[in-house]
Protein backbone atom coordinates (compact mmCIF):
# COMPACT_ATOMS: atom_id res chain seq x y z
CA UNK A 1 0.00 0.00 0.00
CA UNK A 2 1.07 3.55 -0.84
CA UNK A 3 0.20 6.49 1.09
CA UNK A 4 0.31 9.56 -1.19
CA UNK A 5 2.08 12.42 0.25
CA UNK A 6 4.81 14.75 -0.75
CA UNK A 7 7.59 13.12 1.57
CA UNK A 8 10.86 13.22 -0.22
CA UNK A 9 12.60 11.29 1.91
CA UNK A 10 12.24 7.56 3.09
CA UNK A 11 13.11 7.36 7.17
CA UNK A 12 13.97 3.47 6.54
CA UNK A 13 17.20 3.83 3.57
CA UNK A 14 17.61 7.47 3.52
CA UNK A 15 16.70 7.75 0.01
CA UNK A 16 14.34 10.12 -1.99
CA UNK A 17 10.94 9.06 -3.05
CA UNK A 18 8.31 10.60 -5.15
CA UNK A 19 5.72 12.14 -3.03
CA UNK A 20 5.43 8.67 -1.14
CA UNK A 21 4.82 8.03 2.80
CA UNK A 22 5.99 4.38 1.76
CA UNK A 23 9.53 4.46 0.57
CA UNK A 24 9.62 3.29 -3.08
CA UNK A 25 12.68 1.82 -2.43
CA UNK A 26 11.89 -0.82 0.06
CA UNK A 27 8.47 -0.38 0.90
CA UNK A 28 8.21 0.31 4.39
CA UNK A 29 6.19 3.09 6.02
CA UNK A 30 8.28 5.17 7.65
CA UNK A 31 10.52 2.55 9.50
CA UNK A 32 13.18 2.94 11.21
CA UNK A 33 15.01 6.44 10.71
CA UNK A 34 18.01 6.51 8.66
CA UNK A 35 21.13 7.55 10.62
CA UNK A 36 22.77 9.18 7.89
CA UNK A 37 20.05 11.24 6.66
CA UNK A 38 20.78 14.71 7.46
CA UNK A 39 18.59 17.13 9.05
CA UNK A 40 18.71 19.23 6.63
CA UNK A 41 17.04 16.82 3.71
CA UNK A 42 15.10 15.57 6.11
CA UNK A 43 13.14 19.34 6.14
CA UNK A 44 13.78 19.07 2.17
CA UNK A 45 15.82 21.91 2.88
CA UNK A 46 19.32 22.76 0.84
CA UNK A 47 22.12 21.78 3.11
CA UNK A 48 22.79 25.86 3.38
CA UNK A 49 23.04 27.32 7.13
CA UNK A 50 21.24 30.64 6.69
CA UNK A 51 17.39 29.35 7.06
CA UNK A 52 13.93 30.42 7.43
CA UNK A 53 13.47 29.62 11.00
CA UNK A 54 9.55 30.24 10.48
CA UNK A 55 9.51 28.24 7.14
CA UNK A 56 11.29 25.49 9.05
CA UNK A 57 8.76 25.38 11.67
CA UNK A 58 6.53 25.05 9.35
CA UNK A 59 8.05 22.24 7.71
CA UNK A 60 8.65 21.11 10.96
CA UNK A 61 4.91 20.92 12.29
CA UNK A 62 4.11 19.50 8.89
CA UNK A 63 6.26 16.50 9.30
CA UNK A 64 5.11 16.13 12.56
CA UNK A 65 1.77 15.64 11.95
CA UNK A 66 2.80 13.12 9.05
CA UNK A 67 4.52 10.82 11.10
CA UNK A 68 2.47 11.38 13.91
CA UNK A 69 1.98 7.62 15.76
CA UNK A 70 -1.91 8.31 16.66
CA UNK A 71 -2.49 8.88 12.68
CA UNK A 72 -0.91 5.04 12.69
CA UNK A 73 -2.63 3.36 14.86
CA UNK A 74 -4.17 0.80 12.01
CA UNK A 75 -0.77 0.05 10.65
CA UNK A 76 1.19 -3.22 12.06
CA UNK A 77 3.20 -2.51 15.22
CA UNK A 78 6.43 -2.53 13.56
CA UNK A 79 5.16 0.61 11.62
CA UNK A 80 4.00 2.32 14.65
CA UNK A 81 7.13 1.74 16.52
CA UNK A 82 8.83 3.04 13.58
CA UNK A 83 6.73 6.23 13.53
CA UNK A 84 7.86 6.30 17.18
CA UNK A 85 11.67 6.48 15.96
CA UNK A 86 10.54 9.07 13.08
CA UNK A 87 9.49 11.33 15.30
CA UNK A 88 11.86 11.24 17.40
CA UNK A 89 14.39 11.62 14.59
CA UNK A 90 12.27 15.40 13.48
CA UNK A 91 12.04 16.59 16.84
CA UNK A 92 15.59 15.79 17.25
CA UNK A 93 16.58 17.44 13.67
CA UNK A 94 14.40 20.37 14.37
CA UNK A 95 15.69 21.48 17.80
CA UNK A 96 19.37 20.94 16.10
CA UNK A 97 18.19 23.50 12.86
CA UNK A 98 16.12 25.74 14.76
CA UNK A 99 18.72 26.99 16.95
CA UNK A 100 21.75 29.13 15.09
CA UNK A 101 24.67 27.86 17.68
CA UNK A 102 23.80 23.65 17.52
CA UNK A 103 23.31 24.25 13.58
CA UNK A 104 26.51 25.73 12.91
CA UNK A 105 27.66 22.75 15.02
CA UNK A 106 25.91 20.26 13.17
CA UNK A 107 26.92 21.29 9.83
CA UNK A 108 30.33 21.47 10.92
CA UNK A 109 29.73 17.77 11.52
CA UNK A 110 28.76 17.58 8.49
CA UNK A 111 31.95 18.15 6.54
CA UNK A 112 33.77 16.23 9.24
CA UNK A 113 34.60 18.85 11.96
CA UNK A 114 33.99 19.57 15.44
CA UNK A 115 34.99 22.53 17.63
CA UNK A 116 37.71 20.86 19.04
CA UNK A 117 39.32 19.72 16.67
CA UNK A 118 42.77 21.70 15.44
CA UNK A 119 41.21 24.24 17.67
CA UNK A 120 42.00 23.68 21.31
CA UNK A 121 42.34 27.17 22.17
CA UNK A 122 40.43 30.26 22.51
CA UNK A 123 41.45 33.79 21.55
CA UNK A 124 43.76 34.60 24.63
CA UNK A 125 41.86 37.68 25.26
CA UNK A 126 38.44 36.08 25.24
CA UNK A 127 40.71 33.34 27.51
CA UNK A 128 41.29 35.98 30.27
CA UNK A 129 38.13 37.94 30.23
CA UNK A 130 36.61 33.92 31.17
CA UNK A 131 39.02 33.51 34.17
CA UNK A 132 38.38 36.90 34.78
CA UNK A 133 34.55 36.43 35.26
CA UNK A 134 34.99 32.79 36.92
CA UNK A 135 37.29 34.99 39.53
CA UNK A 136 34.67 37.22 40.14
CA UNK A 137 31.66 34.33 40.76
CA UNK A 138 34.05 32.84 43.08
CA UNK A 139 34.48 35.96 45.02
CA UNK A 140 30.35 36.61 44.22
CA UNK A 141 29.89 33.23 46.05
CA UNK A 142 32.37 33.96 49.32
CA UNK A 143 31.29 37.36 49.85
CA UNK A 144 27.68 35.44 50.01
CA UNK A 145 28.79 33.21 52.52
CA UNK A 146 29.87 36.50 54.95
CA UNK A 147 26.75 38.58 54.60
CA UNK A 148 25.96 41.58 52.68
CA UNK A 149 26.99 40.98 48.71
CA UNK A 150 25.22 43.35 47.24
CA UNK A 151 28.21 45.40 45.78
CA UNK A 152 29.60 41.78 44.33
CA UNK A 153 26.50 40.74 43.19
CA UNK A 154 25.41 44.14 40.95
CA UNK A 155 29.30 44.15 39.71
CA UNK A 156 28.37 40.31 38.57
CA UNK A 157 25.00 41.82 36.99
CA UNK A 158 26.79 44.45 35.06
CA UNK A 159 28.81 41.53 33.99
CA UNK A 160 25.67 39.15 32.61
CA UNK A 161 24.58 42.40 30.72
CA UNK A 162 27.77 42.99 28.70
CA UNK A 163 28.09 39.02 27.95
CA UNK A 164 23.65 39.27 26.82
CA UNK A 165 25.26 42.09 24.98
CA UNK A 166 28.21 39.79 23.55
CA UNK A 167 26.00 37.11 22.45
CA UNK A 168 23.57 39.03 20.21
CA UNK A 169 26.78 40.78 18.24
CA UNK A 170 27.95 37.36 18.32
CA UNK A 171 24.86 35.87 16.89
CA UNK A 172 24.61 38.47 14.56
CA UNK A 173 28.17 38.05 13.15
CA UNK A 174 27.35 34.04 12.99
CA UNK A 175 24.18 35.23 10.71
CA UNK A 176 26.43 37.12 8.48
CA UNK A 177 29.29 34.87 8.46
CA UNK A 178 26.00 31.83 7.47
CA UNK A 179 25.42 33.91 4.58
CA UNK A 180 29.16 34.40 3.65
CA UNK A 181 29.92 30.72 3.46
CA UNK A 182 26.95 29.50 2.19
CA UNK A 183 27.28 32.39 -0.92
CA UNK A 184 30.55 31.67 -1.50
CA UNK A 185 31.78 28.01 -2.29
CA UNK A 186 29.70 26.30 0.90
CA UNK A 187 32.51 23.71 1.23
CA UNK A 188 35.26 26.21 1.01
CA UNK A 189 37.87 25.31 4.25
CA UNK A 190 38.10 29.26 4.69
CA UNK A 191 34.27 29.46 4.99
CA UNK A 192 34.41 26.35 7.76
CA UNK A 193 37.39 27.84 9.44
CA UNK A 194 35.92 30.94 9.81
CA UNK A 195 32.51 29.23 10.78
CA UNK A 196 33.77 27.86 13.09
CA UNK A 197 36.01 30.35 14.76
CA UNK A 198 32.84 32.46 15.61
CA UNK A 199 30.67 29.31 16.62
CA UNK A 200 34.14 28.77 19.12
CA UNK A 201 33.73 32.29 20.25
CA UNK A 202 29.67 31.90 20.58
CA UNK A 203 30.45 28.33 22.55
CA UNK A 204 32.71 29.64 24.80
CA UNK A 205 30.43 32.73 25.75
CA UNK A 206 27.41 30.55 26.25
CA UNK A 207 28.97 28.35 28.74
CA UNK A 208 29.78 31.56 30.65
CA UNK A 209 26.56 33.31 30.49
CA UNK A 210 25.12 30.02 31.77
CA UNK A 211 27.34 29.99 34.55
CA UNK A 212 26.72 33.84 35.45
CA UNK A 213 23.12 33.51 35.12
CA UNK A 214 23.19 30.45 37.41
CA UNK A 215 25.06 32.04 40.07
CA UNK A 216 22.22 35.21 40.23
CA UNK A 217 19.12 32.75 40.10
CA UNK A 218 17.46 32.99 43.39
CA UNK A 219 18.17 31.17 46.22
CA UNK A 220 14.60 29.50 46.26
CA UNK A 221 15.15 28.28 42.53
CA UNK A 222 16.36 25.15 41.09
CA UNK B 1 33.84 7.38 32.85
CA UNK B 2 35.38 7.25 35.98
CA UNK B 3 38.49 8.88 36.84
CA UNK B 4 41.58 7.41 37.72
CA UNK B 5 43.22 7.07 40.82
CA UNK B 6 45.65 10.13 39.95
CA UNK B 7 43.14 12.22 38.79
CA UNK B 8 41.46 12.14 41.98
CA UNK B 9 44.43 12.64 44.14
CA UNK B 10 45.36 15.71 42.30
CA UNK B 11 41.31 17.23 42.49
CA UNK B 12 41.12 16.56 45.68
CA UNK B 13 44.56 17.64 46.77
CA UNK B 14 45.83 20.16 43.95
CA UNK B 15 49.21 20.95 44.02
CA UNK B 16 50.83 24.76 43.68
CA UNK B 17 47.34 26.24 43.93
CA UNK B 18 47.19 30.39 43.37
CA UNK B 19 48.85 32.90 41.89
CA UNK B 20 52.18 34.87 41.75
CA UNK B 21 51.66 38.86 41.13
CA UNK B 22 51.42 39.52 37.18
CA UNK B 23 53.57 42.38 36.36
CA UNK B 24 56.75 40.44 38.27
CA UNK B 25 59.47 40.69 35.87
CA UNK B 26 60.10 36.84 36.02
CA UNK B 27 56.97 35.49 35.91
CA UNK B 28 55.28 34.36 32.68
CA UNK B 29 51.58 33.82 32.63
CA UNK B 30 49.47 31.99 30.14
CA UNK B 31 45.84 31.91 30.47
CA UNK B 32 44.19 29.29 27.48
CA UNK B 33 40.54 27.90 27.39
CA UNK B 34 39.13 25.00 25.77
CA UNK B 35 36.04 26.10 23.46
CA UNK B 36 34.24 23.06 24.11
CA UNK B 37 33.84 22.31 27.12
CA UNK B 38 34.12 25.90 28.53
CA UNK B 39 36.99 25.32 30.63
CA UNK B 40 40.03 27.82 31.68
CA UNK B 41 43.28 27.47 32.78
CA UNK B 42 46.00 30.08 34.27
CA UNK B 43 49.41 28.94 34.70
CA UNK B 44 52.12 31.09 35.53
CA UNK B 45 55.49 30.10 35.80
CA UNK B 46 58.69 31.71 37.97
CA UNK B 47 61.59 31.50 35.83
CA UNK B 48 65.10 32.60 36.82
CA UNK B 49 67.47 35.07 34.47
CA UNK B 50 69.04 31.53 32.75
CA UNK B 51 65.74 30.50 31.86
CA UNK B 52 64.92 27.61 34.62
CA UNK B 53 61.52 27.05 35.96
CA UNK B 54 62.00 28.03 39.54
CA UNK B 55 58.20 27.72 40.82
CA UNK B 56 54.79 27.44 38.83
CA UNK B 57 51.34 28.13 40.48
CA UNK B 58 47.73 27.51 38.69
CA UNK B 59 43.99 28.34 38.79
CA UNK B 60 41.77 26.49 36.97
CA UNK B 61 38.07 26.95 36.46
CA UNK B 62 36.91 23.31 34.82
CA UNK B 63 36.46 19.54 35.09
CA UNK B 64 38.71 17.15 37.08
CA UNK B 65 40.62 16.21 34.08
CA UNK B 66 41.53 19.91 33.86
CA UNK B 67 42.52 20.60 37.60
CA UNK B 68 44.40 17.31 37.56
CA UNK B 69 46.38 18.16 34.26
CA UNK B 70 47.12 21.78 35.42
CA UNK B 71 47.92 20.60 38.96
CA UNK B 72 50.11 17.58 37.69
CA UNK B 73 52.16 20.17 35.36
CA UNK B 74 53.09 22.91 37.97
CA UNK B 75 54.69 19.28 40.14
CA UNK B 76 56.17 18.15 36.31
CA UNK B 77 57.71 21.72 35.03
CA UNK B 78 59.58 23.16 38.19
CA UNK B 79 63.26 22.91 37.15
CA UNK B 80 63.04 22.42 34.11
CA UNK B 81 64.58 24.46 31.22
CA UNK B 82 61.81 26.71 29.42
CA UNK B 83 63.10 24.40 26.47
CA UNK B 84 62.66 21.49 28.25
CA UNK B 85 59.25 22.67 29.17
CA UNK B 86 58.45 23.66 26.06
CA UNK B 87 58.70 20.52 24.47
CA UNK B 88 56.58 18.70 26.88
CA UNK B 89 53.44 16.94 25.07
CA UNK B 90 50.38 16.48 26.11
CA UNK B 91 50.23 12.65 25.42
CA UNK B 92 52.64 12.55 28.57
CA UNK B 93 49.81 14.17 30.49
CA UNK B 94 47.20 11.45 28.78
CA UNK B 95 49.81 9.00 29.74
CA UNK B 96 50.82 9.68 33.11
CA UNK B 97 46.97 10.98 34.41
CA UNK B 98 45.62 8.19 32.17
CA UNK B 99 42.92 10.51 30.77
CA UNK B 100 40.51 8.81 28.77
CA UNK B 101 39.81 10.00 25.11
CA UNK B 102 36.73 12.69 25.61
CA UNK B 103 39.32 14.47 28.37
CA UNK B 104 42.34 14.27 25.98
CA UNK B 105 41.81 17.94 24.73
CA UNK B 106 42.20 18.96 28.80
CA UNK B 107 45.62 17.97 28.75
CA UNK B 108 46.20 20.05 25.30
CA UNK B 109 45.21 22.71 27.55
CA UNK B 110 47.64 22.20 29.97
CA UNK B 111 50.63 22.02 27.27
CA UNK B 112 49.02 25.07 25.87
CA UNK B 113 49.28 27.12 29.10
CA UNK B 114 53.54 26.23 29.33
CA UNK B 115 53.54 27.67 25.60
CA UNK B 116 51.31 30.44 26.70
CA UNK B 117 53.02 31.35 30.30
CA UNK B 118 56.74 30.53 28.38
CA UNK B 119 56.32 33.11 25.51
CA UNK B 120 54.32 35.58 27.83
CA UNK B 121 57.82 35.84 29.52
CA UNK B 122 60.16 35.76 26.64
CA UNK B 123 58.00 38.51 25.43
CA UNK B 124 57.97 40.42 28.70
CA UNK B 125 61.35 40.09 29.11
CA UNK B 126 62.49 41.12 25.64
CA UNK B 127 59.88 44.00 26.18
CA UNK B 128 61.27 44.95 29.61
CA UNK B 129 64.92 45.55 28.04
CA UNK B 130 63.49 47.53 25.47
CA UNK B 131 61.63 49.38 28.02
CA UNK B 132 65.06 50.36 29.63
CA UNK B 133 66.68 51.45 26.99
CA UNK B 134 63.92 53.79 26.22
CA UNK B 135 64.08 55.18 29.25
CA UNK B 136 68.19 55.21 29.09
Amino acid sequence: MTITTDTTLCLNCGKHTARQLACGGCGVVPSSPAREADYFSLFGLPRKLALDVDDLGARYYALSRRFHPDLLQDRPPAEREASVRATALVNNAYRTLKDPLRRGLYWLSLHGESLGRHNERVPPALAARVFEVQEKIEELRDVRKRGDAACVESEVHAIRDDLRGQMRDLGGRLVANFRRSDGADGDGAAAIGETKAVLSELHYVRTLLRDVEKELEPQWSV
Amino acid sequence: MSYSDKVLDHYENPRNVGSFAKDEPNVGTGIVGAPECGDVMKLQLKISEEGVIEDARFKTFGCGSAIASSSYVTELIKGKTIDEAYAIKNTHIVEELNLPPVKIHCSVLAEDAIKAAVSDWKQRKAGGREGEKKAV
